[in-house]
């Protein structure tokens, strides 16, 4: 494997809130158009588009069904139908620039005026019969994965809630973030939070929220015509282990899912974990984060919880981890959430964070989806 | 990809739970049973493979309590269980007529068919030993 000659040279992230009063093609529009901006780009030069195809809206020729071609009124060299996006939708778009199918490709999603206050979003609910019944919906999923870790090797709660106080109280500092000033929290307000999902508590689980975000992939060749540094995509993998939310997802199965996709894209990289300034993790749960680590072969299995606390996740800790809030605080827009973690790493590395900024961070890693949804992917960030 | 008639995989499962009989597809081939019903077996591939029934006995693998219900029918709190079933397949229920404070993985638990929401369902139960 070598190094892609690929960068990302323009990121478009729109108001994030609760609810929205506007709808998905106008949200993702005006997130195409932030990206264009600052990429110093207009439409005329994207020739490839990772913004599932037809969607959103469905793969299905329904009505109201969206065909990007019409929206932007013109045609694209080539179309990625990448779920979710985030780092699949990166590294197919990385992919496709690196092969010549396209020059300029653009990744984007979110999703505006769908949610209903009160309610669990519908996308967190699947329908299928063997599923629905019961009552699962996505943090069930998770949360019976990380039962059995916890039976296993009991980890100190407090510890454990330490990660997730931590990264909400990033969010509550960072004025873009949904939860701004809600916080600070101490490990004991996310111990006597509700019970959700056990062992899940309220604060926890992640956010559903709505907003939308987007980025330009080109080669390194026309990124450095760009007005921002470019950020280069220097590797990637991903593991998809099963379908996910409808079979019944294992610890003993997932447990180290990822571990394959981090040695692959560190060796691409020609890095290794430890010179690794940022962690753009996803962060569906609390446990989530310390499985990640633990898969990272930075602490043994069992020990995550001990080990984030003792070395620190936080702007002075040694592991900075989810520095905009991440999925707990700062936003997570259903199938376009995973994109806010490209987004916050390249805002780290260009040094324009909105929330608090790591000096000097010149690698990031960033990682989508987790142990509950069965598939595992992860990419490697470099000024 | 769907099946070209999606019905067609699970028809027989839930006609069998209406008569209070746990189903699950063996494999005609390697015998293997699994689930939830797909159209070929994971382990051969072969599409040969008939609905068995089950035992209904199986241990918890894993649980969670659930504290926030979807709707007013399900009891607060309610508990999902991932039951392995003897016959070395696994699924999704709900364990009934236990308390939060008992559960625990490793618990033997058996099927228990109830009504929920006008369809008979696979619930389980502790099994005293």
């Amino acid at each position: 494997m070598k190094k892609p000659e690929v960068a990302i040279v323009g990121i478009g992230i729109t108001k994030q809130a609760k609810s929205m009063d506007t709808n998905t093609i106008q949200i993702c529009q005006e997130a195409v158009q932030k990206a264009l901006d600052d990429a110093g780009m207009n439409m005329a030069e994207v020739d490839g588009i990772a913004a599932r195809w037809p969607g959103p809206g469905g793969t299905e020729l329904d009505p109201g069904v969206v065909d990007w071609t019409g929206i932007f009124g013109k045609p694209f060299r080539w179309v990625g139908d990448t779920y979710p996006q985030g780092i699949p939708g990166l590294l197919d778009a990385a992919a496709a620039v690196s092969f010549g199918l396209c020059n300029v490709a653009i990744v984007f999603g979110g999703q505006a005026g769908v949610l209903k206050r009160e309610h669990l979003a519908d996308y967190t609910q699947p329908t299928n019969e063997f599923v629905e019944p019961w009552g699962l919906f996505t943090a069930a999923h998770f949360a019976m994965v990380a039962q059995v870790y916890f039976q296993k090797f009991e980890p100190d709660r407090l510890k454990m809630s330490y990660i997730a106080a931590e990264i909400r109280n990033a969010g509550a500092q960072n004025p873009e973030a949904v939860m701004y000033e809600k916080g600070p929290y101490t490990p004991e307000d996310i111990i006597q939070s509700p019970k959700i999902a056990e062992p899940f508590h309220l604060l926890d689980l992640c956010l559903a929220t709505e907003g939308a975000s987007a980025f330009i992939i080109t080669s390194t060749e026309r990124a450095r015509d760009c007005p921002q540094k470019p950020i280069r995509i220097l590797g990637g993998s991903s593991e998809w282990y099963r379908q996910q939310y409808v079979n019944p997802v294992r610890y003993d199965e997932v447990k180290n899912l990822g571990k394959e996709a981090f040695q692959r894209a560190f060796k691409q990289a020609e890095l290794g974990v430890e010179d690794i300034d940022l962690f753009e993790l996803y962060d569906i749960n609390t446990w989530e984060i310390v499985r990640q680590f633990e898969t990272l072969g930075l602490c043994d299995e069992g020990g995550g919880s001990d080990f984030l606390f003792e070395n620190g996740i936080g702007a002075n800790g040694k592991y900075p981890t989810n520095t905009d809030g991440g999925l707990l605080s700062f936003s997570h827009t259903g199938w376009g959430g995973p994109n806010l973690k490209v987004i916050e790493a390249v805002r780290q590395l260009r040094g324009q964070a909105s929330g608090f900024q790591v000096q000097e961070a010149k690698h990031a890693l960033v990682t989508g989806a987790g142990s509950g949804a069965q598939y595992f992917n992860a990419a490697v960030l470099s000024v | 990809m769907t099946p070209d008639n999606p019905g067609m995989l699970t028809t027989k499962f839930w006609d069998e739970a209406r008569n209070e009989r746990l189903v699950r597809p063996v494999c005609g081939r390697c015998n293997t049973s699994f689930f939830s019903p797909q159209i070929l077996c994971p382990k051969c591939q072969s599409g040969k493979w008939e609905f068995q029934k089950s035992t209904g006995k199986g241990s918890i693998y894993s649980y969670t309590i659930i504290h926030r219900p979807p709707d007013d029918d399900y009891p607060n709190p309610y508990i999902i269980i991932d039951v392995e079933l003897e016959e070395g397949w696994r699924m999704y229920s709900r364990l009934i007529d236990c308390s939060p404070s008992e559960v625990r993985i490793g618990q033997t638990v058996k099927v228990a068919f109830q009504v929920f929401k006008g369809k008979m369902l696979p619930f389980f139960k502790v099994e005293e030993d």
